[in-house]
């Protein structure tokens, strides 16, 4: 039985700044049963060397820093789409096996900012700074976006927020089915809820405590009723035996369940991890297979399938996919130019260009969404943050 | 604690026991002073003699040469196991780090005499500079369950503590197997972690140990044909082969075409052995007019077709 993630929460700690916001009295409510400690600051959890256990443990402050930013994406000669992630809760009640953030956020709990003012402020401040762009800003980079009470509540505010934006979309990232919060507030199309997906058979043995593959489209259905635009991720693509039958079945649950002139994109990634997290992984997931597959070292230094392996994963999914009239923008995340080529017949010359298909792509799809007809040197200069009307080719 | 010279009819020496730290054999001029300080021996009063905790090498050699004492450091009896212990380890960690085995052999004994937890997690932090936790001390104490030629081989190298671990976790066949390569063929270092580490994903992959591999390594090693690093470097491909067998399929390919590229003497090719990177590079290095000829044959004869066919395959 699958535990709403909601539930794992046995403790919250608020700073005192963070007693004063709306939002976090909101959070309070939605943890009857939570212990509330209050302490003057997050020092107070690396003073006291409290165990790590994010997952039970909740940390309730202000942001510090930057919360909204490039997503860090990975380095060439790999392409990244130029999102924008907004991240506000840091860390993620799931327990996916392959999930960085478990390794990378080495933190006593999740973190959760509840000055969402300033996080919108931040937001708006990116948006208006480049007003030819279309930017996609998400949540779910460094937690996922509706697994916690705590980041829906903060979720919601942010789909008002898009509401009234002309050049950005907001993309709610998540492995739950948790969305009765979202289904009924206006969005004006400005709000694409999305899924990451794989196999069942993947979802048992690597994703233990996400919501069902069959939930997750079923909730997904469920938004695209609710007038929601709908994106999904294949990410991370795992090489399984008899992958090509498991993301088959995976890609005909998907089309019988969502219309695809209803999605926005379609992510391809295949397993990726630094080095290091092999043997974290292997420590704290004995049973898990996905250390073993054909992993090389990549340009990125990163851990990833052989290129002619991926390539063949990629081929047999993208192909599939595509059998549809009106089929989604499909695109890769992190991949290289030479796996572009091979799969798509076309390589994005430059991040920036993989920015323009974006929105070129929602303004032919989605009419109405994106204000302008991106005409690509002037979106790649505007979107470059050029003023010189060079491209810069590193972006 | 005393230096006595102590008759060696009252030292007992249980010669099934490895003992705990390692010690230097090497004692071709034992009746110099010099040596009673470089290499001493410690022993530990008991009721009926005396118990070794170092230098049990040094006492086997004396027995042998019917020697009659043994000048020796000794504890006495109302020391506890824990603090001579530590005092063997000062000495030890004086000139070296302790060996992860030795570590090993310290938590075993710590658990024999009943130490405290709070006595063995300090000598823990001592030798290794580690906190304990019981998950690690786990690791630690199946050391004690390597084979003596695989402990020996992993000092002499200084393998680093995962390497230890490594050789620990891998089930017993290949077990076996690694300490039959060490035995036969003295890998490098990283050549015996390359094989254990691929030994070890096998494994893990498949949930059971690949018994028809093991088999055809096992034959390999016990081949009388080929030098030693010759086993070994086929031994490695197959390993390979099995770990990856998608990649090298595809490395046999590359290599298939590069060989029917007849290269000038002086020239090269290079690529990324992973294919992550599409791309070839090309050197040449030219030192006379009959060098430029033939580079000059190459690019213009049949290289521009073979090296697309090769750029292609990357």
């Amino acid at each position: 039985m699958i535990i709403p993630a909601d539930r794992l929460i046995k403790k919250i700690y608020l700073t005192a700044e963070s007693a004063e916001d709306e939002l976090t009295d909101e959070i309070l409510a939605a943890y009857p049963d939570a212990e509330k400690i209050a302490i003057d600051s997050e020092k107070y959890l690396s003073e006291n060397k409290l165990p790590v256990d994010p997952k039970r443990v909740l940390l309730l402050t202000r942001s510090k820093g930057e919360v909204v930013k490039d997503c860090p994406g990975t380095a060439a000669p790999y392409l990244c789409c130029r999102y924008q992630v907004i991240n506000q809760t840091l860390n993620c009640p799931l327990d996916c096996t392959y999930c960085i953030l478990q390794f990378y956020l080495n933190q006593p709990a999740t973190v959760v900012y509840t000055d969402y003012q300033a996080i919108i402020a931040a937001t708006e401040q990116r948006i208006i700074s480049q007003p030819r762009r279309f930017f996609r800003f998400g949540t779910g980079e460094l937690g996922d976006s509706l697994a916690l009470s705590a980041s829906q509540f903060f979720a919601v505010r942010l789909i008002d927020f898009f509401t009234s934006q002309t050049n950005a979309l907001l993309e709610l990232k998540t492995k739950t089915d948790r969305i009765s919060r979202i289904l009924d507030r206006p969005h004006d199309g400005r709000t694409v809820l999305s899924w990451s997906l794989n196999p069942a058979v993947i979802k048992r043995s690597e994703e233990r405590l996400a919501a069902p593959v069959e939930r997750r489209i079923k909730a997904a259905a469920k938004a695209v009723k609710h007038g929601f635009m709908v994106g999904f991720h294949f990410d991370p693509i795992i090489d399984i035996p008899d992958w090509e039958k498991h993301y088959g079945a995976l890609i005909d649950e998907l089309y019988e369940n969502i219309d695809p002139a209803r999605i926005a994109w379609i992510s391809l990634g295949s397993l990726r991890f630094p080095p290091s997290m092999k043997e974290k992984i292997i420590a704290r997931y004995p049973q898990s297979k996905i250390p073993y597959g054909e992993l090389i070292r990549g340009q990125d230094q990163k851990m990833r399938y052989f290129r002619l392996r991926r390539t063949g994963l990629y081929e047999f999914i993208y192909a599939k996919l595509n059998r549809v009239s009106n089929p989604p923008f499909i695109y890769f995340c992190m991949e290289s130019p030479a796996v572009w080529q091979a799969v798509c017949g076309f390589t994005p010359k430059s991040n920036v260009h993989l920015d323009y298909l974006f929105a070129e792509s929602l303004w032919r799809r989605f009419p109405g969404l994106v204000s302008q007809k991106p005409e690509r040197p002037v979106y790649e200069n505007a979107a470059n943050g050029s003023v010189s009307g060079k491209i810069n080719p590193e972006n | 604690m005393q230096i006595k010279t102590v008759e060696l009819v009252h030292v007992h020496l249980n010669d099934s026991w490895p003992g705990i730290f390692e010690e230097e054999d090497s004692r071709n001029d034992r009746l110099s002073p010099r040596n009673i300080f470089s290499a001493p021996v410690f022993l530990q009063s008991e009721v009926n003699g005396y118990k070794v905790l170092y230098g049990f090498g040094e006492i086997r050699t004396l027995q042998k040469s019917k020697a009659q004492t043994v000048p020796a450091f000794v504890i006495p009896r109302n020391v506890s196991f824990a603090s001579a212990l530590n005092i063997v380890a000062d000495f030890v960690l004086h000139s070296r780090p302790a060996w992860p085995v030795e570590v090993a052999r310290c938590l075993a004994e710590c658990q024999k005499h009943n130490v405290t937890t709070g006595k063995k997690s300090n000598l823990f932090k001592k030798l290794t500079g580690s906190e304990s936790t019981a998950a690690l001390e786990e690791r630690y104490l199946a050391l004690n369950r390597l084979d003596p030629l695989l402990i020996q081989f992993l000092i002499e190298k200084k393998a680093p503590l995962k390497t230890w671990f490594l050789a620990t976790e891998l089930p017993v066949a290949s077990q076996n197997l690694a300490q039959k390569i060490v035995t036969e063929s003295r890998p490098t270092l990283s050549l015996f972690e390359e094989i254990c580490r691929n030994l070890l994903d096998i494994y893990r992959r498949e949930a059971t140990e690949p018994a028809e591999l093991l088999t055809e390594l096992q034959n390999i090693v016990d081949s009388e044909a080929g030098s030693s690093s010759e086993k070994i470097e086929i031994l490695r491909m197959k390993l390979q082969e099995h770990r990856f067998p998608h990649l090298t399929q595809h490395r046999q390919e590359v290599l298939g075409i590069l060989e029917k590229i007849k290269l000038p003497t002086s020239t090269r090719i290079d690529y990324d052995k992973n294919f992550e990177d599409q791309s070839l590079s090309i050197s040449a290095r030219i030192k006379t007019a009959d060098d430029l000829e033939k580079f000059r044959e190459f690019i213009n004869g049949p290289a521009p077709s073979q090296l697309k066919q090769l750029v292609e395959k990357l």
